[in-house]
């Protein structure tokens, strides 16, 4: 079948990465009705046959997904990109020139000109492409976003983000955890709450003022942290902060947009249960949202493949996912720099 | 300079009580402040005299259109300051000159200047001077108790949310053409009766200047360390009023303190529809070996009820005992020479950090706190 052709059955799809993630899509295959896994790609092998097995996938390929999509390109129709960042463009590019429907977790590069290559190559191909951005699906912000869109809260004037994980233990696996064990530069960790300020007020910051201790955890000094501070047109602002040095065992994350005449609190302080046990004092214990925002995140991508669905989901905003690259880089200048940076045409320049 | 036993009684003069009267009711409600009179310069407006007078007949003391003369009449030891906040300074120096300690009302004032002029005063004279602030409230004890016990190590970065869900008037963008711009001190004379009218006077305050110094004075309390430079984003986004006077009703402030310590203030008066009780008001501070997330308003009691007025708060704060922290303190710098919870530099600086964050706002570049 070619992939120019709208499938009349399920989409075929290949998953190359994450098993931790690909055991979530595997919880939830009875959701994903429109789709079947045939192939898998990990370079674990223990874990990852054992979520090929979990997709019920015929194929395991062990590696970067590279020799899947050279040798067995004729076995699916999508692929679904959770790999680390550095191996995103490459695969993404094979898997677009193989014809193949994309959907790749954010961001495929922090370079602003290889994202737009590959927004450009998909267009070429007339394939479908979808950067997931998953926390945009978790359940909290989904209702944030649900009630800002119509209308509730106003126009938006305040975006308050505080983000701070552990150095390893994660309780939810999101987009953002994945990025944390990964991504070194804590401004890049951050890309998932630039996403979604940028995602909320619509449109690209016009200042940002970037402080912290952006670097890895050392021995000499284990605090690893970044605050971002935005200004958006006619008086929105927002301000994020970002550690993975926090103590204990659990992360935290509050979320609170503050509109002209609404507003919305998401906040795990107020998600918390008690646990008395022993002579100690009670425990916090989160009560989390669970992972269908993966699912969620995914169906839309297969939503937007031609023929799968009869209410497919709007077509991907790419001057969007151009934007949070460029909020991104523009945050490193102001960091590196020390100063404020604005928005002057559609570059930051420092102020 | 007048000093006390730990026993004594110290009579206040009240001068001028124009906004909600918190501040005398607070003093009053310690038992070792007597409130013995009000007084205020003969030249104030009817509304302000009659505001004095409502509170004297009240309290049961005399109103006297003098300030000078009433503090020599009435052999008082303690000025408790409350007017406009255009005239803090005024009334704070003079009864400093006349050897009063000072209990004032928030903001110090809306110029550095005069908040100088205040330390200068209260130096010059060695009197006590409070300015009044919420570092009393239970939550805020605690947070200070757990970071001098040091629960989260070295604190590194803090952030304070300090919300009123409060209206101030028509929202914005409903002045219709022709209209003339609301004026701010009939706005605030009209708030009156609910007790909103904290930036009563001629001039316009934003809420950075009005409430700003709650915030910073937990950050002064908790981190301890002076801020150095400050960038802000600074806006009206929600009362018709405020972009009439050209003032912000919503503020964020990037803080950075000395040994590299970090934070971040957010404030606003955000309208009464966005929070069920008085406003979102929660402190986040990490540290090297832990973090804290503080709700300001715990512990509270949630009380709802058919036909309960849609105004009225559904969680009550609970063990407030806010004044009389406050005037303890007060009585113990008193008899001991000692220093207050937020004493006139302290008070100076606030406003140094309130000044340049309404800067920074303006230029969109960082500034630095003088």
């Amino acid at each position: 079948m070619s992939n120019n052709e709208a499938p009349s059955a399920a989409v075929r799809v290949a998953f190359i990465g994450d098993s931790a993630v690909a055991e979530i899509y595997a919880r939830h295959l009875s959701r994903l009705k429109n789709s079947i896994f045939t192939a898998f790609a990990s370079p674990d092998v223990e874990q990852g046959r054992h979520a090929a097995e979990s997709l019920h996938a015929s194929r395991f390929c062990q590696g970067s997904g590279i020799d899947l999509l050279n040798d067995h390109a004729d076995e699916f129709d999508a692929v679904a990109i959770h790999a680390p960042i550095h191996q995103r463009k490459g695969l993404a590019e094979l898997a677009i020139r193989r014809g193949k429907h994309l959907y790749i977790s954010a961001p495929i590069s922090f370079d602003e000109h290889e994202t737009n290559e590959i927004i450009e190559l998909a267009k070429g191909a007339n394939v479908s492409l979808t950067i997931g951005h998953v926390e945009r699906f978790l359940p909290a912000i989904q209702t944030v976003k649900q009630v800002l869109d119509a209308g509730k809260l106003g126009t938006p004037g305040l975006l308050r983000i505080h983000r701070w994980n552990t150095a390893g233990v994660t309780n939810e696996t999101t987009a953002s955890d994945e990025m944390i064990a990964t991504e070194t530069n804590a401004i890049r960790r951050a890309l998932p709450d630039l996403d979604l300020a940028r995602w909320f007020f619509g449109t690209l910051p016009t200042e940002m003022y970037v402080l912290g201790a952006a670097t890895p955890l050392s021995p000499e000094d284990s605090f690893d942290y970044i605050q971002l501070h935005l200004g958006f047109p006619n008086g929105g602002m927002a301000l994020i902060d970002n550690t993975r040095s926090l103590r204990g065992a659990n992360n935290y994350y509050s979320l609170s947009v503050i509109g002209a005449s609404g507003a919305a609190y998401a906040d795990d302080h107020h998600n918390q249960q008690l646990l008395f046990h022993g002579d100690s004092p009670p425990t916090a214990l989160l009560t989390g949202q669970g992972d269908l925002h993966h699912i969620k995140a995914f169906a839309e991508f297969l939503s937007r493949i031609p023929g799968t669905s009869p209410k497919p989901a709007a077509p991907m905003d790419e001057q969007a996912e151009l934007d949070v690259i460029k909020i991104v880089s523009a945050a490193e200048l102001s960091f590196s720099k020390k100063r404020s940076v604005q928005l002057v045409g559609d570059q930051y320049e420092l102020r | 300079m007048n000093s006390g036993k730990s026993d004594s009684v110290f009579r206040c003069i009240v001068l001028s009580v124009v906004k909600h009267a918190y501040v005398p009711n607070g003093v009053a409600n310690h038992p070792r402040f007597q409130l013995v009179a009000v007084a205020d310069d003969p030249d104030q407006p009817d509304w302000v005299h009659e505001r004095n007078q409502k509170y004297a007949d009240d309290r049961g003391i005399p109103y006297v259109r003098n300030v000078e003369k009433a503090i020599r009449d009435f052999d008082v030891q303690v000025a408790v300051v409350s007017p406009e906040a255009e005239r803090h300074a005024n009334l704070s120096v003079r009864a400093a000159q006349a050897g009063l300690h000072v209990v004032q009302d928030k903001p110090m004032s809306n110029r550095l200047a005069e908040c100088d002029r205040i330390v200068q005063a209260v130096e010059h004279n060695r009197v006590k001077f409070l300015l009044w602030n919420r570092n009393g409230i239970p939550a805020i004890q605690q947070a200070h108790e757990l970071l001098q016990n040091k629960a989260i190590g070295q604190p590194r970065a803090i952030h304070v949310d300090f919300y009123f869900s409060k209206d101030a008037g028509p929202p914005k963008g409903s002045r219709q053409p022709g209209e003339s711009p609301l004026n701010w001190l009939e706005m605030q004379i009209a708030a009156h009766v609910d007790g909103s009218d904290g930036g009563v006077g001629k001039d316009p305050m934003g809420e950075l200047q009005i409430e700003g110094i709650y915030p910073l004075a937990y950050i002064h309390l908790l981190a301890g360390l002076n801020v150095n430079r400050v960038f802000a984003r600074t806006t009206a986004h929600f009362h018709q009023l405020y972009v009439d006077n050209d003032i912000d009703d919503l503020a964020t402030v990037t803080l950075e303190m000395q040994n590299g310590m970090l934070g971040t203030l957010s404030i606003g008066r955000i309208g009464a529809a966005s929070h069920p009780d008085i406003g979102e008001i929660k402190l986040h501070i990490l540290g090297t070996e832990g973090a804290l997330v503080i709700s300001e308003a715990r512990p509270e009691v949630g009380v709802h009820y058919r036909g309960q007025p849609e105004k009225e708060f559904r969680n009550r704060r609970l063990a407030i005992d806010n004044d009389y922290f406050l005037m303890d303190n007060f009585a113990q710098a008193i008899d001991d020479d000692g220093e207050t919870v937020l004493d006139a530099r302290a008070a100076r600086n606030i406003s140094a950090i309130v000044a340049a964050a309404l800067e920074s706002g303006r230029t969109g570049k960082p500034v630095d706190v003088h």
